[in-house]
Protein backbone atom coordinates (compact mmCIF):
# COMPACT_ATOMS: atom_id res chain seq x y z
CA UNK A 1 0.00 0.00 0.00
CA UNK A 2 1.55 3.39 -0.81
CA UNK A 3 1.72 5.52 1.93
CA UNK A 4 2.35 9.56 1.87
CA UNK A 5 6.27 9.98 2.59
CA UNK A 6 7.23 14.30 3.31
CA UNK A 7 11.04 12.81 2.62
CA UNK A 8 9.92 11.80 -0.88
CA UNK A 9 7.38 14.24 -1.20
CA UNK A 10 9.71 16.81 -0.75
CA UNK A 11 12.59 15.59 -2.77
CA UNK A 12 10.16 15.76 -5.63
CA UNK A 13 8.97 19.23 -5.01
CA UNK A 14 12.16 20.48 -4.64
CA UNK A 15 13.72 18.84 -7.74
CA UNK A 16 12.07 21.49 -10.18
CA UNK A 17 13.58 24.19 -8.49
CA UNK A 18 17.12 23.08 -7.74
CA UNK A 19 17.24 22.33 -11.46
CA UNK A 20 18.51 25.34 -13.31
CA UNK A 21 17.11 24.38 -16.72
CA UNK A 22 14.12 23.05 -15.29
CA UNK A 23 13.70 26.26 -12.72
CA UNK A 24 14.49 28.61 -16.19
CA UNK A 25 11.81 26.86 -18.38
CA UNK A 26 8.90 26.81 -15.71
CA UNK A 27 9.44 30.25 -14.94
CA UNK A 28 9.63 31.31 -18.73
CA UNK A 29 6.80 29.24 -19.16
CA UNK A 30 4.23 30.89 -16.56
CA UNK A 31 5.32 34.05 -16.79
CA UNK A 32 4.10 33.83 -20.79
CA UNK A 33 1.08 32.66 -19.71
CA UNK A 34 0.76 35.53 -17.48
CA UNK A 35 1.94 37.54 -19.93
CA UNK A 36 -0.80 36.50 -22.46
CA UNK A 37 -3.60 36.16 -19.93
CA UNK A 38 -7.11 36.28 -20.89
CA UNK A 39 -9.23 33.43 -21.12
CA UNK A 40 -6.54 31.80 -22.68
CA UNK A 41 -4.42 31.40 -18.98
CA UNK A 42 -6.78 28.73 -17.27
CA UNK A 43 -7.08 26.78 -20.61
CA UNK A 44 -3.06 26.87 -21.17
CA UNK A 45 -2.54 26.44 -17.69
CA UNK A 46 -4.43 23.19 -17.64
CA UNK A 47 -2.63 22.02 -21.13
CA UNK A 48 0.60 22.60 -19.35
CA UNK A 49 -0.60 20.59 -16.22
CA UNK A 50 -2.09 17.20 -18.43
CA UNK A 51 1.36 17.28 -20.08
CA UNK A 52 3.32 17.27 -17.34
CA UNK A 53 1.36 14.13 -16.23
CA UNK A 54 1.60 12.88 -19.46
CA UNK A 55 5.45 13.38 -19.50
CA UNK A 56 5.83 11.53 -16.04
CA UNK A 57 3.63 8.38 -17.38
CA UNK A 58 6.24 8.08 -20.64
CA UNK A 59 9.17 8.62 -18.86
CA UNK A 60 8.01 5.99 -16.54
CA UNK A 61 6.95 3.22 -19.64
CA UNK A 62 9.04 4.48 -22.54
CA UNK A 63 12.22 6.00 -21.01
CA UNK A 64 13.44 7.80 -24.02
CA UNK A 65 17.20 8.77 -24.39
CA UNK A 66 16.35 12.06 -25.69
CA UNK A 67 18.72 15.18 -24.14
CA UNK A 68 15.62 16.98 -22.04
CA UNK A 69 18.18 19.38 -20.75
CA UNK A 70 19.11 20.93 -23.85
CA UNK A 71 15.15 20.95 -25.17
CA UNK A 72 14.38 22.68 -21.91
CA UNK A 73 16.97 25.28 -22.13
CA UNK A 74 16.01 25.89 -25.84
CA UNK A 75 12.23 25.99 -25.10
CA UNK A 76 13.34 28.61 -22.36
CA UNK A 77 14.98 30.59 -24.66
CA UNK A 78 11.99 30.37 -27.59
CA UNK A 79 9.92 31.31 -24.55
CA UNK A 80 11.23 33.93 -23.05
CA UNK A 81 12.00 35.75 -26.90
CA UNK A 82 7.93 35.49 -27.07
CA UNK A 83 7.62 37.48 -23.56
CA UNK A 84 10.09 40.20 -24.97
CA UNK A 85 8.11 40.41 -27.95
CA UNK A 86 4.99 41.05 -26.71
CA UNK A 87 3.04 39.45 -28.93
CA UNK A 88 -0.74 40.48 -29.64
CA UNK A 89 -2.38 37.64 -27.50
CA UNK A 90 -5.82 38.18 -29.96
CA UNK A 91 -4.51 36.86 -32.86
CA UNK A 92 -5.10 33.33 -33.65
CA UNK A 93 -1.89 32.09 -34.41
CA UNK A 94 -0.15 32.99 -31.02
CA UNK A 95 -2.43 31.83 -29.33
CA UNK A 96 -1.89 28.63 -30.98
CA UNK A 97 2.17 29.15 -30.66
CA UNK A 98 1.83 29.64 -27.02
CA UNK A 99 -0.61 26.57 -26.25
CA UNK A 100 1.83 24.48 -28.40
CA UNK A 101 4.87 25.64 -26.01
CA UNK A 102 3.11 25.13 -23.21
CA UNK A 103 1.90 21.54 -24.24
CA UNK A 104 5.81 20.65 -25.54
CA UNK A 105 7.23 22.48 -22.09
CA UNK A 106 4.96 20.37 -20.09
CA UNK A 107 6.40 16.99 -21.70
CA UNK A 108 9.44 17.72 -21.82
CA UNK A 109 9.03 19.09 -17.65
CA UNK A 110 8.00 15.59 -17.16
CA UNK A 111 10.37 13.44 -19.24
CA UNK A 112 13.13 14.88 -17.28
CA UNK A 113 11.74 14.07 -14.08
CA UNK A 114 12.76 10.70 -12.72
CA UNK A 115 12.08 9.90 -9.60
CA UNK A 116 14.44 8.30 -7.15
CA UNK A 117 14.30 4.46 -6.31
CA UNK A 118 14.96 2.69 -3.82
CA UNK A 119 14.60 -1.04 -3.85
CA UNK A 120 12.46 -2.62 -1.76
CA UNK A 121 10.43 1.11 -1.35
CA UNK A 122 9.89 1.44 -5.07
CA UNK A 123 6.56 2.41 -5.33
CA UNK A 124 6.29 4.48 -2.43
CA UNK A 125 9.37 6.59 -3.33
CA UNK A 126 8.15 6.71 -6.91
CA UNK A 127 4.88 7.90 -6.07
CA UNK A 128 5.48 10.43 -3.16
CA UNK A 129 8.45 11.64 -5.36
CA UNK A 130 6.76 12.28 -8.53
CA UNK A 131 3.35 14.05 -6.86
CA UNK A 132 6.13 16.63 -4.63
CA UNK A 133 7.13 17.60 -8.77
CA UNK A 134 3.80 18.22 -10.02
CA UNK A 135 2.48 19.92 -6.36
CA UNK A 136 6.00 21.96 -7.06
CA UNK A 137 5.81 22.50 -10.84
CA UNK A 138 1.74 23.50 -11.02
CA UNK A 139 2.29 25.62 -7.74
CA UNK A 140 5.22 27.59 -9.15
CA UNK A 141 3.50 28.04 -12.72
CA UNK A 142 0.05 29.52 -10.78
CA UNK A 143 2.01 31.57 -8.91
CA UNK A 144 4.45 33.14 -10.99
CA UNK A 145 1.66 33.47 -14.11
CA UNK A 146 -1.16 35.09 -11.86
CA UNK A 147 1.95 37.84 -10.77
CA UNK A 148 2.70 38.09 -14.34
CA UNK A 149 -1.39 38.21 -15.41
CA UNK A 150 -1.65 41.29 -12.57
CA UNK A 151 1.36 43.10 -13.67
CA UNK A 152 1.17 42.57 -17.64
CA UNK A 153 -0.12 45.98 -18.38
CA UNK A 154 2.67 48.41 -15.88
CA UNK A 155 4.56 50.45 -17.86
CA UNK A 156 3.22 49.01 -21.00
CA UNK A 157 4.51 45.83 -20.00
CA UNK A 158 8.03 46.71 -19.50
CA UNK A 159 8.47 44.65 -16.27
CA UNK A 160 7.68 41.19 -17.62
CA UNK A 161 9.63 42.02 -20.81
CA UNK A 162 12.97 42.64 -19.14
CA UNK A 163 11.97 39.39 -17.04
CA UNK A 164 11.92 37.85 -19.93
CA UNK A 165 15.50 39.16 -21.24
CA UNK A 166 17.00 38.10 -17.90
CA UNK A 167 15.07 34.85 -18.63
CA UNK A 168 16.88 34.19 -22.24
CA UNK A 169 20.29 35.56 -20.59
CA UNK A 170 19.87 32.66 -17.84
CA UNK A 171 18.59 30.07 -20.10
CA UNK A 172 22.11 31.11 -22.60
CA UNK A 173 24.31 31.03 -19.73
CA UNK A 174 23.45 27.59 -18.71
CA UNK A 175 22.91 26.29 -22.29
CA UNK A 176 26.80 27.48 -23.07
CA UNK A 177 27.78 26.25 -19.44
CA UNK A 178 25.40 22.82 -20.74
CA UNK A 179 27.17 22.63 -24.70
CA UNK A 180 30.88 23.06 -23.48
CA UNK A 181 30.31 19.88 -20.23
CA UNK A 182 31.03 22.69 -17.67
CA UNK A 183 29.37 21.31 -14.78
CA UNK A 184 27.53 24.07 -11.97
CA UNK B 1 12.03 50.21 -7.60
CA UNK B 2 9.72 47.59 -8.35
CA UNK B 3 11.36 46.66 -11.12
CA UNK B 4 14.88 46.60 -9.48
CA UNK B 5 13.34 44.29 -6.52
CA UNK B 6 12.00 41.66 -9.04
CA UNK B 7 15.32 41.81 -10.90
CA UNK B 8 17.17 41.29 -8.80
CA UNK B 9 15.23 38.36 -7.09
CA UNK B 10 15.18 36.78 -10.04
CA UNK B 11 18.60 37.17 -10.55
CA UNK B 12 19.45 35.71 -6.77
CA UNK B 13 17.01 32.91 -7.70
CA UNK B 14 18.65 31.62 -10.34
CA UNK B 15 22.06 32.23 -9.36
CA UNK B 16 21.46 30.34 -6.31
CA UNK B 17 19.46 27.88 -7.86
CA UNK B 18 22.64 25.75 -9.44
CA UNK B 19 24.90 25.60 -6.22
CA UNK B 20 21.66 24.38 -4.35
CA UNK B 21 21.24 21.78 -6.66
CA UNK B 22 21.28 18.46 -4.76
CA UNK B 23 18.67 15.02 -5.57
CA UNK B 24 18.92 12.21 -2.99
CA UNK B 25 22.21 9.95 -2.69
CA UNK B 26 22.88 7.45 -0.07
CA UNK B 27 26.35 5.15 0.32
CA UNK B 28 26.47 1.38 0.96
CA UNK B 29 29.51 -0.29 1.75
CA UNK B 30 30.07 -3.25 0.00
CA UNK B 31 31.49 -6.33 0.74
CA UNK B 32 32.20 -9.14 -1.61
CA UNK B 33 33.90 -12.87 -1.37
CA UNK B 34 34.89 -14.72 -4.16
CA UNK B 35 33.17 -18.21 -4.32
CA UNK B 36 34.20 -21.50 -5.89
CA UNK B 37 33.30 -25.06 -6.70
CA UNK B 38 35.14 -28.07 -6.20
CA UNK B 39 36.51 -27.87 -9.97
CA UNK B 40 38.15 -23.90 -8.36
CA UNK B 41 36.08 -22.42 -10.93
CA UNK B 42 34.22 -18.89 -10.09
CA UNK B 43 30.44 -20.40 -9.17
CA UNK B 44 29.01 -17.07 -7.15
CA UNK B 45 30.10 -13.86 -5.65
CA UNK B 46 28.79 -13.51 -2.11
CA UNK B 47 28.04 -10.19 -1.21
CA UNK B 48 27.02 -7.77 1.61
CA UNK B 49 25.74 -4.09 1.70
CA UNK B 50 25.73 -2.24 4.89
CA UNK B 51 23.10 0.69 3.84
CA UNK B 52 23.81 4.05 4.83
CA UNK B 53 22.62 4.79 8.57
CA UNK B 54 19.53 7.63 6.33
CA UNK B 55 18.60 4.96 4.19
CA UNK B 56 18.74 2.29 7.01
CA UNK B 57 16.59 4.94 8.51
CA UNK B 58 14.20 4.98 5.51
CA UNK B 59 13.69 1.50 4.91
CA UNK B 60 13.27 0.12 8.83
CA UNK B 61 10.38 3.14 9.43
CA UNK B 62 8.88 1.70 6.43
CA UNK B 63 7.09 -0.70 8.76
CA UNK B 64 7.39 -3.80 6.89
CA UNK B 65 8.99 -7.18 8.77
CA UNK B 66 12.68 -7.80 7.37
CA UNK B 67 11.65 -10.98 5.57
CA UNK B 68 8.80 -8.96 3.40
CA UNK B 69 11.39 -5.82 3.38
CA UNK B 70 14.15 -8.09 2.07
CA UNK B 71 12.13 -9.91 -0.60
CA UNK B 72 11.32 -6.39 -1.72
CA UNK B 73 14.67 -5.13 -2.10
CA UNK B 74 15.56 -7.92 -3.84
CA UNK B 75 12.34 -7.92 -6.07
CA UNK B 76 13.79 -4.61 -6.64
CA UNK B 77 17.08 -5.00 -7.35
CA UNK B 78 16.54 -7.94 -9.75
CA UNK B 79 15.13 -5.73 -11.94
CA UNK B 80 18.41 -3.73 -11.88
CA UNK B 81 20.47 -6.20 -12.20
CA UNK B 82 21.76 -6.47 -9.22
CA UNK B 83 23.63 -2.91 -9.07
CA UNK B 84 26.11 -5.39 -10.38
CA UNK B 85 27.94 -6.27 -13.63
CA UNK B 86 30.61 -8.91 -13.43
CA UNK B 87 33.35 -8.88 -16.41
CA UNK B 88 35.87 -11.00 -17.39
CA UNK B 89 39.18 -9.26 -18.89
CA UNK B 90 36.36 -7.23 -19.70
CA UNK B 91 33.39 -9.30 -21.25
CA UNK B 92 30.31 -9.29 -19.33
CA UNK B 93 29.49 -12.11 -17.54
CA UNK B 94 25.82 -13.27 -17.56
CA UNK B 95 24.59 -14.17 -13.67
CA UNK B 96 21.58 -15.78 -12.55
CA UNK B 97 18.41 -14.71 -10.24
CA UNK B 98 19.91 -14.37 -6.90
CA UNK B 99 17.71 -17.44 -4.66
CA UNK B 100 19.81 -16.71 -1.20
CA UNK B 101 19.85 -13.62 0.89
CA UNK B 102 19.56 -11.99 4.25
CA UNK B 103 18.72 -8.57 5.68
CA UNK B 104 19.18 -8.10 9.13
CA UNK B 105 19.43 -5.00 11.25
CA UNK B 106 23.25 -4.67 12.62
CA UNK B 107 25.15 -1.98 14.76
CA UNK B 108 27.86 -0.35 13.40
CA UNK B 109 29.61 2.63 15.36
CA UNK B 110 26.38 3.14 17.58
CA UNK B 111 24.43 3.30 14.61
CA UNK B 112 21.76 1.31 13.90
CA UNK B 113 21.89 -0.21 10.00
CA UNK B 114 20.49 -2.88 7.96
CA UNK B 115 22.80 -5.52 6.11
CA UNK B 116 21.99 -7.18 2.84
CA UNK B 117 23.67 -10.56 2.14
CA UNK B 118 23.34 -12.51 -0.85
CA UNK B 119 25.22 -14.80 -3.51
CA UNK B 120 25.10 -14.10 -6.70
CA UNK B 121 25.61 -16.80 -9.06
CA UNK B 122 26.99 -17.26 -12.26
CA UNK B 123 25.52 -18.54 -14.88
CA UNK B 124 28.18 -20.85 -15.79
CA UNK B 125 31.22 -21.19 -13.78
CA UNK B 126 34.57 -20.01 -14.86
CA UNK B 127 37.98 -20.05 -14.23
CA UNK B 128 39.57 -17.21 -13.12
CA UNK B 129 43.44 -18.57 -14.01
CA UNK B 130 45.15 -16.27 -16.48
CA UNK B 131 42.08 -13.81 -16.48
CA UNK B 132 40.78 -10.14 -14.78
CA UNK B 133 37.41 -10.39 -12.76
CA UNK B 134 35.90 -6.83 -12.70
CA UNK B 135 33.25 -5.72 -10.28
CA UNK B 136 31.03 -2.73 -11.33
CA UNK B 137 28.32 -1.43 -9.23
CA UNK B 138 26.21 1.78 -10.54
CA UNK B 139 22.72 2.74 -9.97
CA UNK B 140 20.42 3.19 -12.98
CA UNK B 141 18.56 5.86 -10.70
CA UNK B 142 22.38 7.40 -9.75
CA UNK B 143 21.03 7.58 -5.96
CA UNK B 144 23.38 4.69 -4.52
CA UNK B 145 27.03 3.92 -4.40
CA UNK B 146 28.52 1.27 -3.71
CA UNK B 147 32.04 1.42 -2.02
CA UNK B 148 34.35 -1.24 -0.89
CA UNK B 149 36.99 1.34 0.45
CA UNK B 150 40.10 -1.38 0.53
CA UNK B 151 41.01 -4.89 -0.53
CA UNK B 152 40.30 -5.88 3.06
CA UNK B 153 36.29 -6.10 1.39
CA UNK B 154 37.27 -7.61 -1.69
CA UNK B 155 37.88 -11.40 -0.01
CA UNK B 156 39.70 -13.86 -2.59
CA UNK B 157 38.66 -16.95 -0.41
CA UNK B 158 41.20 -19.91 0.30
CA UNK B 159 40.97 -21.47 -3.16
CA UNK B 160 41.45 -18.02 -5.03
CA UNK B 161 43.77 -16.34 -2.70
CA UNK B 162 47.38 -18.30 -4.16
CA UNK B 163 47.24 -16.62 -7.60
CA UNK B 164 44.91 -13.76 -7.05
CA UNK B 165 45.45 -10.16 -6.15
CA UNK B 166 42.61 -8.35 -5.35
CA UNK B 167 42.68 -4.08 -6.35
CA UNK B 168 40.12 -1.46 -5.15
CA UNK B 169 40.84 2.07 -6.59
CA UNK B 170 39.14 5.31 -5.91
CA UNK B 171 37.26 6.91 -8.63
CA UNK B 172 38.43 10.75 -8.65
CA UNK B 173 35.51 12.90 -9.22
CA UNK B 174 33.16 10.51 -10.37
CA UNK B 175 29.49 11.45 -11.37
CA UNK B 176 26.39 10.19 -9.71
CA UNK B 177 25.45 7.26 -11.29
CA UNK B 178 28.52 6.03 -11.79
CA UNK B 179 31.02 3.90 -10.18
CA UNK B 180 32.81 5.27 -7.50
CA UNK B 181 35.61 2.13 -7.48
CA UNK B 182 37.48 0.54 -10.04
CA UNK B 183 37.08 -3.37 -8.37
CA UNK B 184 39.40 -5.97 -9.82
CA UNK B 185 40.55 -9.22 -8.77
CA UNK B 186 43.75 -9.94 -10.86
CA UNK B 187 44.09 -14.05 -11.69
CA UNK B 188 47.32 -13.55 -14.44
CA UNK B 189 50.06 -14.13 -12.04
Amino acid sequence: MIEFSSTWFLDGFLHPLETPSHLILLIGIAVLLGQQGGVNLVRNFLLLSFSIIAGFVVNHYLSPNTNNELILLVLALLVSLLIVLRLEYKLAWVQWLVAVLAVISGLILGLDSSPIIIPGLGANTFYNWLFGAAVSIIAAVITIALISFMIRNILQGVILRVIGSWIATSALFVLTLLLTKTTL
Amino acid sequence: MFKKISFLSLLLGLLIAPSAYAHFHYKINSTAALQANDKKQLQAIAMSWVYDENVSGILLRSGQPLNELAKGIMDDLSQLNYFTRLTLNGKTITTKKVTHYTLKKIVQNKKNLLKLSFVLPLKSPLYLQGNTLGIIHTDPGASASLFYRNTNHLITGPIFSSFCKPDVKAVKDFKNGEAPEIVSVNCKS
